[in-house]
């Protein structure tokens, strides 16, 4: 149980490493906000999900932050290119 | 009465403190909504924002990303195993060390960013940049605090009566700081960009 969660973290951490270096790459005025997005959404839902999750968490505040979250993305991206 | 077991029942099931997650989504929203002005400022001044990109360090702030990333990993490995009832004292150490090292960097990219002539009233870009990353930097300072306070309070072994209540503090430490590191993905890729 505990090596399950710990495996599920160091994952996700190495997603999120590998995604920060894809963004740095690309952060140059190239497609960033898509980029964005996908960090995000694996941020709200791995953190929100794995790291907090444990198997006792309710899934519907994650939810309502993931939605607020992914709204204002879609505002950001919109105004921002 | 039904409706009040049933919302009794989800806050019952909460991961920490109802007021952390209130105060984490209020944070996120007021970085996401300063973010939106700063894109606004940046696309009203091209040329500000071409100066600022030239004197943006980069690399620096993707050392900061893996910082707090590194942090809040092992801040959730810290919260996964108290749960558990298993030793964590080490990995909130590891959090509260590299998370100042944020704090350093931080500072040292403001610093050389004032010696080159940038401060507030350098134009919105720049004053935008100096507020956004200035508000996230006080709120990872205060981070700091909270994960201090959790490792002076496990200096001596916790009282089973208190064990849930330490636990949870722990919890919400941990949503705090993985709000943080979501605010600093955002600007990230939006403020470096």
């Amino acid at each position: 149980m505990s090596d399950a969660h710990e495996r599920k973290v160091l994952l996700t951490w190495v997603l999120l490493v590998v995604l920060s270096i894809v963004s740095y790459v690309l952060i140059d005025g190239r497609g960033s906000v898509l980029l964005l997005f996908g960090v995000v959404f694996i941020k709200l839902e791995r953190i929100w999900g794995v790291y907090l999750e444990l198997g006792r968490g309710p899934r519907w505040l994650h939810r309502a932050v993931l939605g607020a979250t992914l709204l204002l993305m879609t505002i950001l991206a919109l105004t921002v290119r | 009465m039904g409706g009040t077991h049933a919302e009794t029942r989800l806050l019952d099931d909460l991961h920490g403190d109802l007021a952390f997650w209130l105060f984490a989504m209020a944070e996120l929203m007021t970085v996401g909504l300063g973010l939106i002005v700063f894109a606004v400022a940046r696309h009203s001044a091209p040329e500000q924002a071409v100066l600022l990109h030239d004197v943006l360090h980069r690399d620096l702030a993707l050392a900061n990303t893996f910082i707090l990333l590194t942090s809040g990993a092992l801040i959730a490995i810290a919260v996964g195993r108290e749960y558990r009832g298993e030793p964590a004292l080490r990995f909130w150490l590891g959090a509260l060390l590299i998370g100042t090292a944020f704090l350093g960097v931080k500072g040292y990219e403001f610093s050389s960013m004032a010696s080159a002539g940038f401060g507030l009233n350098s134009g919105p870009l720049v004053s935008g940049y100096f507020l956004l990353t200035g508000f996230h930097y006080l709120h990872v300072a205060l981070g700091l605090l909270f994960i201090a306070m959790i490792i002076w309070r496990r200096r001596r072994p916790i009282d089973p009566d208190e064990g849930e209540e330490v636990r949870s503090f722990g919890a919400s430490a941990g949503v705090f700081w993985h709000s943080l590191d979501l605010m600093w993905i955002t600007i990230f890729a939006v403020v470096y960009s």
